[in-house]
């Protein structure tokens, strides 16, 4: 149900882009031949989209577009004609550009999360050790049974419920 | 308890030397037992007058358990009666630290019994002009001072002097009234009693055995020999005890007026002290012996057997209550008491009986043995009262309950079922009602606030304090607290109690169980202050704390009330039971602090001060409270723990989610970063 309507909601964020398309096809067709060259990685991401998580797809749209942008710097500059566009579509700096910002994108995404589940961890053994510290204290102090009076409050409480 | 008044101020000694010396003169040797003159339960020993070695004394040492006429006892130590073997002094004795016993001293009758089995018998000569003037001396004294022997009996006379002129009588204290007498020696009112219900009788209970003794003496077999107590009851109640006793007996008119006036079973009509001091003068008075029991104009027919004697009859009934009940219930006893008996009082009671018996649905035949014994009680008020196997005189009760406590049995239970079924409570009114005079209460065998005592403490048996044995302690003053603490060591007071519960403890490094059924009943029936305490006890769950305090507290207050000194044994004992106490307490730190708290006051011996210091209840109540803090603190700390144990996961997702959002903010950073970068490079 979820993924039904994050595809509806995807299919309806679709339109506008489609009818930006449709326009900057008929207005600017070079830029819209480097935009339909760079943005690839961000097409298959889109469409593959393993962890439908919506910051994924942002970051991979927006470092995407971050390395387009400056191609169709050039394009713009070194003149807004097909054949300047396909031009630049044949150098491979230009791909580096477009590709290395999606790459990275796919970087950040890989290793950011990874990071921070590595603090998360620290965290919880840091939380943890505390908490097994105090426990500790509690038995030393009010003795083993403690450990069967809590279990049999728990299951008491858990019969009441 | 008068016993012990009269040792008011004189410590017992402490020495080795001083052991087993009675009011630091007479020593008793246990070494050198004198069994020739026991006396019942009682051991005789040598005494050694340290005051004046040519006289012959002997020691009786009372049986633990057993009671033993001390108030007479006390009477006859501050002034002997003639004609009776003195005693020099009573008291209680220490042989050791925890070994107290209760001695009588007396003249030792050197020259021995004046009649054997081996004598044979006495001439009349003998009889009348040295025997009876003697004990009629010794009655005289005894009477004037509201006294009875109780102990007249052929064995129990001996001659003081070389020349055998003299004879006394011998000791008549230390085993009760009257149980040890043959039961040819006892009046109708108590002659069918157990021995050791006989009670003290009164005057006319010696002139009687007086008048037995005689027989005795000049028969040289004991009257009645080889017949049963009942049938000698009933053959007494038939033909009169003179009848019965003295036609087989030499005697001349003079002997045979005195054994008729002597022998009369009424009472009222026996001879009486007056009688006797002109007889002693030589007036000789004819009597008119008595016929036995009083005869109704018709008979009733129980078992085959005519009954003109209501006191026969009821005798008969005690002996075969389901068959007696039968008779009762289809009125032909109410009918014949009214009718032939003419007493229309009895009659009425007697109905009465029937129906509360019939109405009581519980118990069919204990309903039946009760009634029997009612009736009977009307029947005979005058004799022993009959409850299955238990019988006692009026006066008894207490020293019978003694007996059935020491030997315990059925008779045992038979008195607690007695006691609790308000047949006593019912006899008492019935007796009392026959009487006239205004003093009816204060008059009566048994005073009616005990028995009603009594029947509150049965209803309580299961509790500490209560039960047959504190009817025990209640009704006889004299008898020692029978707890096995005190191994068998004679303590008749508080004092004593702790004194030597503090020895044993001190013994046993306070592992004692100083509070027994016969201990805490012994303990409420002599102090009184402590009731409230026994009640609250009763109320109490064994298990719990304040039971256990409730009963340190009852000792605290024994030791303030008796003996203020310090009791490090005792001390110890408290330390042991309040050790369980102590282990409830689920703080480590706290179960430390208030054991070292038991520990520094311990010292100072008094139990006040040590439940003081530990504050136990508090210290209890405070640990639970804190104790379900911790409870929740802790679980909701296994539930952290277990929480963050399994949370990897949720951890994992949690961090992609975060990972990629920061990642988006990177890149939208990076994208804005692009776009004006490019707008300045190429703008």
């Amino acid at each position: 149900m979820a993924s039904k309507v994050k595809t509806g909601k995807s299919g309806k964020g679709f339109v506008p882009l489609l009818i930006f398309i449709g326009i900057c096809s008929v207005v600017a067709p070079p830029t819209m031949i480097v935009l339909a060259g760079g943005m690839i990685p961000t097409l298959v991401a889109t469409i593959l989209n393993p962890s439908r998580i919506k910051g994924s797809l942002a970051a991979m749209a927006a470092l995407n577009l971050a390395g387009v942008i400056p191609v169709l710097g050039f394009l713009w500059e070194r003149g807004h004609t097909i054949d300047q566009s396909i031009r630049l579509l044949t150098d491979p700096f230009m791909w580096l550009f477009m590709f290395g910002g999606a790459g990275f994108a796919a970087f950040l995404l890989w290793g950011v999360p990874i990071v921070v589940q590595a603090f998360y961890e620290v965290k919880a053994r840091q939380t943890v050790k505390r908490f097994e510290k105090r426990r500790a204290k509690l038995i030393e102090e009010w003795g083993g049974q403690i450990i069967e009076d809590s279990k049999m409050q728990r299951s008491v409480k858990t019969a009441r419920k | 308890m008068v016993a012990k008044s009269n040792n008011s101020g004189e410590k017992q000694p402490r020495s080795n030397k001083d052991a087993g010396v009675l009011r630091n003169r007479y020593k008793i040797l246990l070494q050198n037992p004198v069994p020739i003159m026991d006396s019942g339960y009682n051991r005789a020993y040598k005494v050694e007058d340290l005051r004046d070695p040519s006289s012959q004394v002997f020691a009786l040492i009372s049986e633990a358990g057993v009671p033993f006429r001390d108030e007479l006892a006390e009477k006859l130590t501050a002034k002997s009666a003639p004609g009776m073997v003195e005693l020099h002094s009573h008291g209680v004795v220490q042989f050791d630290e925890g070994d107290f016993r209760y001695a009588f001293v007396f003249d030792f009758p050197s020259e021995g019994r004046v009649f054997t089995n081996q004598t044979g018998p006495l001439t009349e000569q003998e009889v009348l002009g040295k025997v009876v003037p003697r004990v009629i001396d010794t009655i005289i004294d005894m009477a004037g001072r509201g006294l009875s022997h109780r102990a007249i009996r052929a064995d129990n006379l001996f001659y003081m002097d070389e020349g055998k002129l003299g004879m006394v009588l011998g000791e008549c204290v230390s085993m009760p009234g009257g149980s040890l007498q043959p039961a040819i020696y006892e009046p109708l009112e108590s002659a069918n009693a157990h021995p050791f219900g006989r009670g003290d009788g009164n005057v006319m209970s010696d002139i009687y055995a007086l008048g037995v003794l005689v027989c005795h003496l000049l028969g040289g077999v004991v009257p009645g020999e080889g017949r049963s107590q009942g049938d000698l009851y009933a053959a007494k109640l038939q033909q009169g005890s003179y009848a019965v006793l003295v036609p087989k007996i030499p005697a001349s008119a003079r002997t045979g007026f005195l054994l008729a006036g002597l022998l009369n079973d009424d009472p009222s009509r026996r001879w009486n002290i007056e009688v006797l001091k002109r007889w002693r003068e030589g007036v000789y008075e004819r009597p008119r012996p008595g016929f036995g029991d009083r005869r109704a104009p018709g008979p009733l027919v129980f078992e085959d057997v005519e009954y003109v004697s209501p006191r026969l009859l009821a005798l008969a009934l005690a002996k075969r209550p389901s068959q007696a009940f039968a008779l009762l219930e289809n009125g032909k006893l109410e009918s014949w008491v009214r009718n032939s008996l003419n007493d229309k009082d009895a009659g009425m009671s007697i109905n009465e009986i029937v129906s509360r018996a019939n109405g009581t649905k519980r118990g069919l035949r204990r309903n039946e043995v009760q009634a029997i014994s009612r009736v009977s009680a009307i029947l005979d008020h005058q004799g022993a009262i009959w409850y299955r196997d238990v019988t006692f005189g009026r006066r008894g009760l207490n020293t019978l309950l003694a007996f059935a406590v020491k030997e315990g049995g059925a008779m045992k239970n038979n008195m607690a079922e007695l006691i609790e079924s308000n047949l006593l409570i019912d006899i008492i009114y019935s007796d009392l009602n026959k009487r006239k005079n205004d003093k009816r209460k204060e008059e009566s065998w048994l005073k009616l606030g005990l028995a009603t005592d009594c029947v509150e403490y049965l209803e309580k048996r299961d509790h500490l304090g209560y039960g047959l044995e504190r009817c025990l302690y209640e009704l006889n003053p004299s008898v020692s607290c029978q707890s096995t603490a005190l191994g068998g060591a004679y303590v008749s007071d508080i004092t004593d109690f702790l004194q030597i519960l503090e020895y044993k403890a001190l013994k046993a490094e306070g592992k004692i169980n100083p509070f027994d059924r016969h201990s805490s009943a012994f303990v409420a029936a002599r102090t009184k202050s402590l009731a409230k305490n026994f009640q609250k006890l009763a109320t109490l769950n064994k298990e719990s704390v304040d039971y256990t305090l409730t009963l340190l507290g009852i000792f605290s207050r024994m030791q303030n009330l008796s003996n203020p000194g310090p009791m490090p044994g005792l001390c110890m004992w408290v330390g042991k039971a309040i050790t369980p106490l102590i282990n409830k307490i689920h703080s480590e730190l706290r179960r430390e602090f208030v054991k070292s708290k038991y520990e520094k006051v311990k010292e100072t011996g008094n139990i006040e001060k040590i439940l003081q210091a530990i504050d136990i209840k508090n210290n209890l109540n405070r640990d639970e409270r804190e104790y379900e803090q911790a409870i929740r603190a802790f679980a909701v700390v296994e539930h952290n723990i277990g929480v963050l144990g399994n949370g990897a996961e949720g951890r994992k997702f949690e961090a992609q989610k975060y990972g990629q959002w920061i990642a988006s903010l990177l890149s939208i950073s990076t994208l804005l970063s692009s776009m004006g970068l490019s707008y300045l490079y190429f703008y």
